[in-house]
């Protein structure tokens, strides 16, 4: 194993006095807040409610002035327009030398969104001119057998109208083992080698050809970066939920990663996606092991990307955030019970990395990441504590009236002292410090898009339905952290969905309790802590609106009403990137040619694709082994379909036998040509 | 396997010519020829895919494929390049024409390049505590207690 790398790569310049201003700016903030709460902290509480109440004061308010002051060294970065140091810039022109694999591993995904993407990403490095340094792999860990070879069919209409320059490769892995990251690991393994560079995709990532070039010109010019991220711009949001985060994430997310690269510099964060990642550092450096123990903190490592990150860093390769790369695209999930079952999924993998966090050797930054991931999610459950228990002591004030005069003999009575102007005073500055950030955001994006309608509305309204959203993302967070520390393992396919958006059965379902305990906590409240209704109130009031928020803001109509009257409207929704509209034109296409036939049919009435699934199977790994059952039920439904026109209802298992024998399949279509 | 339990060996060559898009024409006048090239066959379908497959490995020579995939690689690239309509009975001749050669290679597809093997090492990750330390702690404990 590589020893400690910090000795070994040379630390970006200046980067020692950049990293003191924020965590010593975020530290000296911290105390004196803390200072504060501690002397304005209630007399009549036991001294356990406030040694609790200050740690969870300390939690929380370290987690918003690090984001705080951060985002401010951000928003002065962007003003100076001052690039990241450290790495050195290549010319525009220059021909690139390099072999790059570009890589997009499916999972299950529509297959003509995928291959949209990827036909206007090869469209676009075609116009740079460097198209044949640039291979373009699917990597599929598709389990449905009907998406598998609609993948398939798509894959060989896609390649008909790509530039013959660029090879687009299909493979399918028999076994998803490990996921992505065990995805990624089965491309270098098997062609790694023949490749300088890998740039990894998400199934929604779109990324200009001009971008990709210039990465890896950076990795050219750079010979000792691991990885480079370019930060991902939220596109193509028709929901009001999704075009709300497709604003905050276009007016805030500069400044936020311009923040973070500022004090990250080249020990910086792998986000997973929309990436240039060095081939020969990743092989040496990034196989993952499987934790030891059960899930969800053993078992194979989930959120791969930010252990990669540290682990390369570890193996003697720095890791950058660019956030001067632009034409970087992803989408967002429409609603927001999609954006909660993605949650649930980065909850579990971020609180696996607590094994992760004190191993031996890592950069002290990885070790930073691995805290900020745990803390993302980590937070909801501290705020909700600190509410309760802030809760608890009014409700306690009620029901057990404090004690003025004590049971030593005195004087004069002891009062309760309770600082309201203190405690207010630091509501106010905690709220600024969740605010004030974005509208530094506010003042870049309009110094940016001068033209730019409704920013200011917009940034308000945001500010609203964000406060709204709050307390109900912080109940899921908070219910999902405490099922993975009790091990619980929920599943959370959203199948339930209307046409346009959470059906409102749905939404019963998911938000129920947070309607229930919102209500509950209004009437204790205004019964027992009046003092409090008013405090309390955006955080009641989101819960208990929860279900219809979630209904109204996964729909299209109030995100194209918002559209229209230019709320969350941002500069791609007026010109969308020529890659978008490509995509877009593409995706028309491809699935105008799709057949009506799905699945096993699909091969049935198509003996050319038949043919080229058995070509392709091999690639695929050696066929996975079936039970009787399975094999003999499979050929007697299909027998039946053919005999007697008994429409099969296979099982997903079934299906994927007679994938693996397309030699049936030949010969069930033959069967009936037979009688005529 | 579905049961191919009927028919005469012209009508299963016939059938599986017409699923490869011969009419029904050239699959009765190719019939013939066909069955006596594989004689007496129990699976018939395999024996004519048999048949294709020095042709395919003729064709294909350059490419590394198994005998499976030569075969459908060869009937994928003859439906792609025309098929029975522009080629006819060439599909089934042990020599291919110059031509015919051409438009079949034309239409080649590649799903994944020649294997360039790594091995990506397990990197290990070591706790900078781990619970061994705890173990040890409480066992000590547990010792001197017991003293």
């Amino acid at each position: 194993m590589s020893g400690n790398i910090s000795t070994v790569l040379p630390d970006t310049p200046g980067i020692f006095s950049r990293r003191l201003s924020v965590f010593g700016l975020m530290g000296l903030s911290t105390l004196l807040a803390t200072l504060k709460w501690i002397s304005v902290l209630p007399t009549d509480v036991s001294v356990l409610t406030k040694i609790v109440l200050i740690v969870l004061f300390i939690l929380t308010f370290a987690w918003i002035s690090l984001f705080f002051w951060s985002s401010l060294f951000g928003f002065w970065t962007l003003l100076r327009r001052k690039k990241v140091p450290g790495i050195v810039w290549p010319e525009s022109q220059e021909q690139i030398h390099s072999k790059t694999a570009v890589l997009m591993p499916v999972y299950n995904e529509s297959s003509s969104g995928v291959l949209s993407n990827l036909l206007a990403i090869a469209k676009d490095i075609e116009t740079t001119g460097q198209e044949s340094k640039f291979d373009i792999f699917i990597l599929s860990d598709t389990t449905n057998p009907q998406i598998w070879i609609e993948e398939e069919y798509l894959w060989l209409q896609a390649k008909k109208m790509i530039s013959p320059k660029i090879n687009l490769y299909y493979r399918r892995r028999v076994k998803n083992t490990a996921r992505k990251s065990g995805n990624i690991e089965d491309f270098c393994n098997k062609w790694g080698a023949g490749y300088d560079f890998m740039i990894v995709l998400d199934a929604d990532s779109l990324m200009n050809g001009a971008t990709m070039v210039k990465m890896v010109q950076l990795m050219e010019k750079n010979p000792t970066a691991g990885i480079i991220q370019a930060p991902p711009m939220m596109i193509n949001s028709h929901s009001l939920f999704s075009r709300m985060q497709q604003f905050a994430g276009r007016v805030y997310g500069p400044i936020v990663s311009s923040g973070l690269a500022y004090w990250q510099g080249g020990d910086s964060n792998y986000w997973g996606h929309n990436a240039i990642i060095r081939v020969k550092a990743f092989i040496d450096c990034c196989g993952l092991p499987v934790l030891p123990g059960k899930a969800p903190f053993g078992g194979p490592i989930l959120s791969h990307d930010f252990v990669e990150a540290a682990l390369i860093r570890r193996g003697g390769w720095s890791a950058w955030l660019l956030p001067e790369l632009t034409g970087s695209y992803e989408e967002c999930p429409p609603t927001m019970i999609d954006f909660a079952a993605r949650d649930r999924r980065w909850c579990q993998g971020n609180l696996q990395h607590i094994r992760v966090l004190l191993s031996k050797h890592l950069h002290p930054i990885s070790r930073i990441h691995f805290t900020i991931g745990i803390m993302s999610y980590l937070s909801s459950p501290i705020w909700l504590c600190f509410l309760l228990v802030g809760l608890a002591i009014a409700l306690g004030r009620e029901f057990f009236p404090p004690a003025y005069f004590s049971e030593a003999r005195s004087l004069f009575p002891t009062w309760p002292v309770f600082d309201k102007i203190g405690t207010i005073a630091l509501f106010i500055l905690s709220m600024f410090m969740l605010i004030f950030p974005k509208f530094l955001g506010l003042i870049i994006y309009k110094i940016n898009n001068r033209s730019s309608r409704g920013a200011l509305k917009s940034t308000l309204t945001e500010i609203v339905l964000s406060a709204l959203f709050a307390p109900i993302m912080m109940m899921f967070q908070s219910k999902f952290v405490a099922e993975i520390i009790s091990r619980r393992s929920v599943s959370w396919n959203t199948q339930n969905r209307s046409g346009d958006g959470t059906s409102w059965h749905e939404a019963f379902r998911r938000h129920f309790w947070h309607m229930f305990l919102g209500i509950i906590t209004m009437i204790v409240v205004a019964r027992y802590a009046p003092e409090l209704f008013w405090w309390m109130l955006p955080i009641t009031s989101g819960l208990i609106l929860s279900v219809p928020l979630s209904v109204w803001s996964s729909r299209i109509s109030p995100g194209l009403w918002a559209l229209k009257h230019h709320f969350f409207q941002i500069p791609e929704e007026i010109q969308p990137p020529r890659i978008a509209l490509d995509s877009k034109a593409f995706e028309e296409k491809l699935e105008a040619s799709l057949p009506k036939e799905k699945g096993v049919f699909l091969l049935l009435h198509h003996p050319e694709i038949c043919a080229l699934h058995g070509f392709m199977l091999p690639v695929n790994g050696p066929v996975p082994e079936f039970s009787k059952d399975v094999q003999d039920e499979a050929q007697i439904k299909l027998e039946n379909f053919i005999n007697h026109q008994v429409l099969p209802a296979f099982s997903r298992e079934e299906e994927i036998f007679l994938l693996y024998h397309p030699e049936i399949i030949e010969q069930a279509a033959i069967l009936p040509l037979l009688a005529h | 396997m579905v049961a191919i339990n009927i028919q005469s060996l012209d009508d299963i060559i016939s059938a599986y010519l017409k699923y490869l898009r011969f009419s029904d024409k050239q699959a009765r006048r190719l019939a013939g020829d066909i069955k006596d090239r594989i004689g007496v066959q129990e699976n018939v379908i395999e024996a004519v895919d048999r048949l294709l497959l020095p042709v395919a490995k003729n064709i294909f020579s350059d490419l590394i494929l198994t005998d499976a995939q030569a075969i459908s690689l060869y009937k994928f690239c003859f439906l792609q390049a025309g098929g029975a309509k522009k080629w006819g009975a060439e599909f089934f001749k042990e020599v291919p024409s110059v031509p015919f050669r051409k438009a079949i290679r034309q239409e080649i597809v590649i799903n994944a390049p020649v294997y360039r093997i790594s091995h990506m090492k397990v990197q290990e990750i070591e706790p900078v505590i781990h619970g061994g330390f705890f173990h040890k702690l409480w066992h000590r404990k547990g010792i001197k207690n017991e003293r």
